[in-house]
């Protein structure tokens, strides 16, 4: 398969992409995915984009290559209190509701597509600023990427200084030290925090914080194909206790799309409330 | 109330695939057509166009009260391509003049030749709207017939000369030049006349569109006017006498612009950047080449400025030192990697592998590798050691680029008791250099009990001219290690090595991994020799392996394959499959031609995409019908293959007929 059939190798890795982890890629993005890719041709000895996607169908070491190319297909553009309004409707809002009708002593968050852990840490803060804590609940934060080196990252909690552009001088004196030219999260901020592996466009995902009261994950479908984001959505639905909060990026929607959702107005913000199917 | 979930869109995709294999498959598509979910409705369409006559598709385009159906049936005569064009052009004839506006619509989204001259006359029909579109569509196709009666149209109905001027602006014929200069100062037509002419980028429109760029300050015609400016400056490199121009403008008028380029330099948008970019290098606006500079390391130009600035670098050498100085570090560096520094400014560039930023030594490294500059081996070699992985990379990069002689300054680096990462690297060096230098350091590292030198060092070697070294490259074959022994392989089919193809056969009872890889090596070899070996290795090879086999054996193309790959074809594995096909039908001759037609109703798209390609290639007139069935396949790609094998074939045709 070369020469003539090259769209056909690109195709065919395309929808090998689509099929593993739900991402959808735009044939304006060729170039710069074939660049990233050629590293993993070098290192496994291949010749071919063609002859890529059959170490990846049918190696018996596809799984490991699945994790690189994991690695390498997933967008990690993140940092600490990225829309750092929907925090604050966290403290503010969601938890005074959750704790008044629920009262669920353990608040369990999924931060869901959390690459480098910038998502999940800042929940923290976010409680831990809110002295939430004080109120006698307590947090468990599940984290989980696709991309091993990001949890890897994650789990280390040393960030670069983009990942903290967010946070003013005050801030990152407060929640940070200083380790050369990055920064590394003081240890209390780690507090409830649990990082792990997960693809969430596979069918039957198990998630092993569930129920969970709250789930964040913003910008993470608008790279997901149609399929894999009623996938993502069903596995949320499934995971949420009734009534529990989904948050997701500024540019994504489930108005339209899904009505096991209902959309709630916070603050001139929207997020979205778990419907019973049945009501 | 039913709820629209995954597991209800996908069981109507289940329910519509399971139909389209049965009696009821064309009323199931129609339902398809209309279903919410898009993941049904597309799949509908894809088969639609397959399975769907263009008249029953067109009575859709006329249903007022169904959008998503119109719009599904609209989609679905695209997918059709030349298989709808007579019904689409009749139609584009008949009284219903909303049919004839979709009709036209989707003929330029099918954009195929043969529609052009039909098109012709409804430029002027009485429907403007089908006008309209029958401008637009012309346009979209790039028919330069339409030129004189859309030049007429820029002068005519101003419902039609806003589409009459992007038209023209798409075809990019001159003829069109000086009528839509005409029409730059006509204020409703002005925007649209700039994008024309941008479009165009014909080189006489330079001189009016930069005096209109200095002296607009209304937005957003003024974008519109630098876009096209620096398209016309991008289109015709050679253009002289923009900075002569330039030193024309009044000082306001300057400052004015400088103010506006700036900004626009400061902004994320690209696209605008890119062009403020194209005209502060054009006019010599040196003052905005920080700015430049400071946004172009992380916006991927790198290539596009250098080659720019390499265009005027007589001009402008002695405006560019200074930039080595600039206080931000991502001008420095931005100077270095973009600016085409010449020989005399070795010593500044030297000088900033000094600097206390890791970036711009970096940056130094790659601007003294340019340079080819051999007073800096000393410097880089320096570099090398560094503990930086952007600055050891580069300076690796450059060394690489410098007189052969320079390298001897990697002495020390391969020296016995030299630190294993330093030998690496400068092992590294001398292959990217392809450089034979240290030669006997280089031989004893072959027998080098660290496995990471021994492969480096058979990487060096690799690149040795001639078939000199093979036979010391050879011995990499009976490494104790298997990666050393894999990267052999892959270092021995890189330097075409036959002589080590029976060595490689040989090899061939080894287990996995390396049968893997020596199996795909005998291939790319073309070691037809080992043919007999490897398809009597097939039957008991792990999949991958045999798959492997099937694409080694397509690329030595033995005597005896396509029965060989007759009984592939049968095998249940799609990969294997899928392999197979790709070499029968590179392979077959004409007296295959039932086979290919079989293969090309495969239930598999690759398959069938295959087949298609074979069926072009075999250039037979019996083929037309089956690709014309082809061109409305279910998968785009195999519709594109088709269209593209007819289009050979009516090549054919017309050699024939002539």
């Amino acid at each position: 398969m070369n020469g003539q059939f090259a769209e056909e190798e690109w195709k065919l890795l395309l929808d090998l992409v689509s099929r593993e982890f739900g991402l959808v890629f735009q044939d304006s993005r060729r170039r710069h995915l074939e660049s990233r890719l050629l590293p993993r041709l070098r290192a496994l000895g291949l010749e071919s984009f063609g002859a890529y996607y059959r170490y990846l169908a049918r190696h018996p070491e596809r799984g490991a290559e699945l994790r690189e190319l994991a690695r390498i297909v997933t967008n990690n553009e993140t940092y600490f209190f990225r829309e750092a309004h929907h925090f604050d409707l966290l403290v503010q809002q969601v938890v005074p509701q959750l704790s008044t009708h629920s009262r669920p002593g353990l608040l369990r968050v999924l931060s869901a597509g959390c690459s480098s852990g910038d998502e999940a840490y800042s929940i923290v803060i976010a409680l831990q600023g809110a002295l939430v804590d004080r109120t006698g609940l307590d947090w468990q934060i599940d984290a989980c990427d696709l991309n091993s080196a990001r949890i890897a990252q994650a789990r280390e909690g040393l960030y670069e200084a983009g990942s903290l552009r967010a946070c003013d001088e005050l801030g990152r004196s407060a929640h940070f030290s200083a380790q050369g030219d990055r920064f590394r999260l003081r240890p209390e901020h780690r507090k409830g925090t649990s990082f792990f592996e997960a693809n969430l466009a596979v069918a039957g995902l198990d998630l092993p914080g569930a129920p969970y009261h709250v789930i964040f994950c913003r910008n993470v479908l608008i790279y997901f194909s149609e399929e894999a984001f009623h996938r993502t959505l069903s596995h949320f639905h499934r995971t949420l206790v009734a009534g529990g909060y989904l948050f997701l990026g500024h540019a994504e929607s489930l108005i339209g799309r899904r009505n096991d959702f209902q959309p709630v107005r916070l603050c001139n913000s929207i997020v979205y409330r778990k419907q019973d199917k049945n009501p | 109330m039913k709820v629209d979930t995954l597991s209800d869109a996908q069981e109507r995709l289940t329910a519509l695939q399971a139909a389209a294999a049965s009696p009821g498959r064309d009323q199931a598509i129609v339902v398809g057509l209309k279903d919410a979910s898009p993941l049904v409705r597309q799949n509908a369409i894809a088969l639609a166009a397959r399975h769907l006559a263009p008249e029953v598709l067109a009575e859709f385009l006329a249903d007022d009260e169904d959008a998503i159906l119109r719009n599904a049936a609209q989609a679905a005569l695209e997918r059709q391509g030349p298989h709808a064009i007579p019904h689409l052009l009749s139609l584009t004839r008949g009284a219903d003049p909303e049919l004839a506006f979709f009709a036209v619509q989707i003929l330029s989204t099918i954009n195929d030749v043969s529609a052009k001259q039909a098109l012709l006359p409804l430029l002027d029909h009485s429907d403007r709207n089908i006008a309209q579109a029958a401008v637009e569509a012309l346009g979209h196709m790039r028919a330069t017939e339409a030129v004189p009666a859309l030049i007429r149209l820029l002068a005519g109905d101003p419902w039609l000369q806003f589409a009459a001027a992007s038209a023209l602006g798409r075809i990019g014929d001159a003829r069109a030049v000086g009528p839509l200069l005409e029409r730059l100062d006509d204020e409703l037509l002005a925007e649209i006349v700039v994008e024309a002419l941008g479009r165009m980028g014909d080189a006489a429109t330079l001189a009016p569109l930069l005096d209109r760029l200095v002296s607009s300050d209304r937005l957003p015609l003024r974008d519109q006017l630098l876009l096209a400016v620096a398209a016309v400056l991008e289109r015709n490199p050679g253009l002289r006498g923009v900075p002569a121009r330039a030193r024309l403008w009044r000082p306001e008028v300057r400052a004015g612009l400088g103010e506006y380029l700036g900004g626009l330099l400061a902004m994320h948008d690209a696209t605008l950047a890119r062009s403020a970019g194209v005209l502060v290098v054009h006019a010599e606006l040196w003052n905005l080449m920080p700015a430049l500079l400071a946004r172009n390391p992380d916006s991927g130009e790198e290539g596009w400025l250098e080659g720019m600035l390499r265009r005027c670098r007589r001009r402008a050498r002695a405006e560019w030192l200074p930039l080595l100085q600039h206080s931000d570090p991502r001008v420095r560096a931005g100077a270095l990697l973009q600016v085409p520094f010449g020989a005399g400014a070795g010593p500044a560039l030297a000088a900033c592998l000094q600097d206390r930023d890791p970036e711009v030594r970096a940056a130094a490294c790659f601007a003294l590798g340019r340079l080819r500059e051999p007073s800096a081996a000393s410097a880089l070699a320096r570099a090398l050691r560094s503990s930086d992985a952007r600055e050891h990379a580069a300076a690796a990069q450059a060394l690489a680029q410098l007189p052969r002689q320079s390298l001897a300054e990697l002495a020390p680096d391969l020296e016995p008791g030299a630190d294993e990462e330093q030998m690496e690297r400068a092992l590294g060096v001398l292959e990217q250099a392809r450089s034979t230098m240290h030669r006997e350091r280089v031989r004893a590292l072959v027998q080098d009990g660290r496995p990471a030198l021994r492969q480096a060092a058979l990487r060096v070697l690799g690149r040795y001219p001639g078939h000199a070294a093979d036979g010391w490259i050879m011995a990499g074959l009976r490494d104790d290690d298997t990666v050393v022994r894999i990267a052999t392989v892959e270092i021995l089919v890189r330097r075409r090595c036959r002589k080590a193809i029976p060595a490689l056969v040989e090899l061939l009872s080894a287990g996995h991994p390396l049968r893997y890889h020596l199996v795909r090596a005998l291939g790319r070899l073309r070691a037809r020799a080992a043919a007999s070996r490897l398809q009597a290795l097939y039957a008991g090879a792990p999949l991958h392996e045999r798959i492997e086999i099937v694409v080694a054996l397509n690329q030595m193309a033995p005597a005896g394959l396509l029965a060989f790959l007759r009984e592939v074809l049968r095998e249940p594995d799609v990969e294997l499959r899928r392999v197979a096909s790709d070499g029968f039908v590179r392979a077959a001759g004409a007296h295959e031609f039932e086979t290919m037609v079989a293969l090309a109703r495969d239930a598999d798209w690759v398959v069938r995409n295959h087949a298609t390609w074979g069926l072009g290639r075999l250039g037979l007139p019996e083929a037309q019908s089956h690709l014309m069935l082809l061109a409305r396949d279910v998968e785009p790609l195999v519709a594109r293959t088709a269209q593209a094998a007819m289009g050979r074939l009516r090549g054919n045709s017309r050699g024939r007929d002539a």
